[in-house]
């Protein structure tokens, strides 16, 4: 019992270590500037939506 | 008798164990009319490509690997042209009286960003990863056109998790919606003001969205033109046999295709994986994610707007069209009977079918950017 959670141990330690920082350094950096760039052209399309229809409107 | 007797000895465990899932999406499709139009063809394509006789040169293999080339691999052919036949679907109305509808799309998209990150912990190649992400688009379409474009190893398994859990919609939202809200809040009256859009300004919107994708994203000019022009067809008032051929002839052709060339990528050897289990769990995290965003945001702007919002509504940001706003209409009849929230969740809906593929769009300039491709 005891060899078996040792075992697990190592796996969750081994899990970790092998954590490539580089890939999670970009991840975060495209979740920010993903996440920013969304909400830059989601209000560029609002605000040109409010135009036409201002513009359109009957 | 010695053919037969070599194709009974080329069964594998594997093979049956396609064969069962193949047959699972099958029955799902049939039984539980789980979006049958393409777990169906899948689900036979699974069967298919893992018949011992389909290795052994019979044509098979060689047909569904020539679609997957034609189709999938060059530069996503089937996809793009399914987004014509989306565009010519969708009714921009209830977006365009009330624009800022589009913040909810947005804000759903937050469960790709952060599927990405959970990714990263389990697949070393950011690729993998950030097609992975993309199921949290709900949206077939750009799943295939970004893990195509990433040209990710895992492109049958996250397939089958992009389908399938839009096909679960109605299944994963519910408890999300009502573990995020109050009853309360369930229970705002949002008031439809149905105001006018002129028919140019439906004309015009097609255009300029794609122009502006086109500037910000580049990389999802080819979703984003595809889906404005099957909607330019649909809009234009003049085109109107054409948009009846791309909403139904166009679509369902492609649909057929797309299902059985899917099923190239579902060979035992390639799915049969613990990676493939994992990119369920993750699909899985990225709409629950996806559905906290949207709901997330509502709470927020009713901090600081005097017409309250239900929250509801930012769950159907997840794009999955229309199945999100039926479910969000559907609870808010449950909690009460005469809150109608339909054209409010269609609109969140349609305007996460945009934000969903400027975030395909996004993650493609990003991910190429810092890999060089």
């Amino acid at each position: 019992m005891h060899e078996f959670i040792m075992n697990i141990g190592r796996a969750v330690i081994n899990f970790f270590c092998s954590i490539d920082t580089a890939n999670l350094t970009d991840a975060v950096s495209i979740m920010g500037i993903g996440m920013l760039g969304i909400f830059i052209v989601t209000g560029v399309i609002i605000l040109t939506v409010l135009l036409l229809n201002k513009l359109f409107s009957r | 008798m010695e053919i037969l007797y070599q194709n009974l000895s080329n069964i594998e465990l594997q093979h049956v164990i396609m064969w069962v899932i193949g047959g699972i999406l099958i029955y799902l499709a049939i039984a539980k009319e789980m979006e049958p139009t393409l777990l169906l063809p899948m689900g036979f394509g699974a069967i298919l490509v893992n018949l011992p006789i389909a290795e052994a040169d019979s044509g098979v293999q060689a047909v569904i690997d020539f679609l997957f080339k034609i189709g999938i691999d060059s530069h996503e052919l089937f996809p793009l042209l399914l987004f014509v036949g989306i565009g010519a679907m969708i009714d921009f109305e209830p977006l365009l009286t009330n624009p800022k509808l589009m913040l909810f799309g947005a804000a759903a998209q937050f469960g790709i960003f952060f599927t990405l990150l959970m990714a990263s912990f389990f697949f070393p190649e950011l690729k993998d990863a950030a097609s992975i992400a993309i199921i949290g688009a709900a949206d077939g379409p750009t799943s295939i056109f970004v893990a195509g474009q990433l040209q990710s190893n895992y492109i049958g398994a996250i397939m089958v998790a992009a389908y399938s859990y839009m096909a679960l919609v109605p299944l994963v939202q519910p408890p999300i919606i009502k573990l995020c809200t109050t009853k309360k809040e369930r229970l705002i009256r949002m008031p439809y003001k149905g105001k006018k859009v002129s028919k140019l300004t439906k004309i015009l919107f097609p255009i300029v969205v794609t122009v502006i994708v086109a500037l910000v994203a580049p990389d999802a000019v080819a979703l984003i033109g595809f889906l404005m022009f099957g909607n330019l067809i649909r809009e234009c008032g003049v085109l109107n046999s054409l948009s009846d051929t791309a909403q139904n002839v166009l679509a369902n052709l492609i649909t057929i295709f797309l299902g059985i060339t899917i099923a190239a990528r579902m060979k035992a050897e390639d799915f049969l994986q613990w990676q493939t289990l994992l990119i369920m769990g993750l699909g899985l995290v990225a709409f629950i994610v996806d559905t906290f965003g949207g709901i997330m945001l509502a709470k927020i702007m009713n901090l600081f707007s005097k017409e309250k919002i239900n929250p509801m509504i930012g769950a159907a940001g997840i794009s999955a069209f229309p199945m999100s706003a039926r479910v969000v209409h559907k609870l808010g009849l449950e909690e009460d009977s005469s809150n109608f929230l339909l054209m409010h969740s269609i609109g969140v809906n349609v305007s996460g079918q945009i934000a969903s593929v400027i975030a395909g769009g996004l993650i493609l300039a990003l991910v190429k950017g810092i890999l060089g491709m």
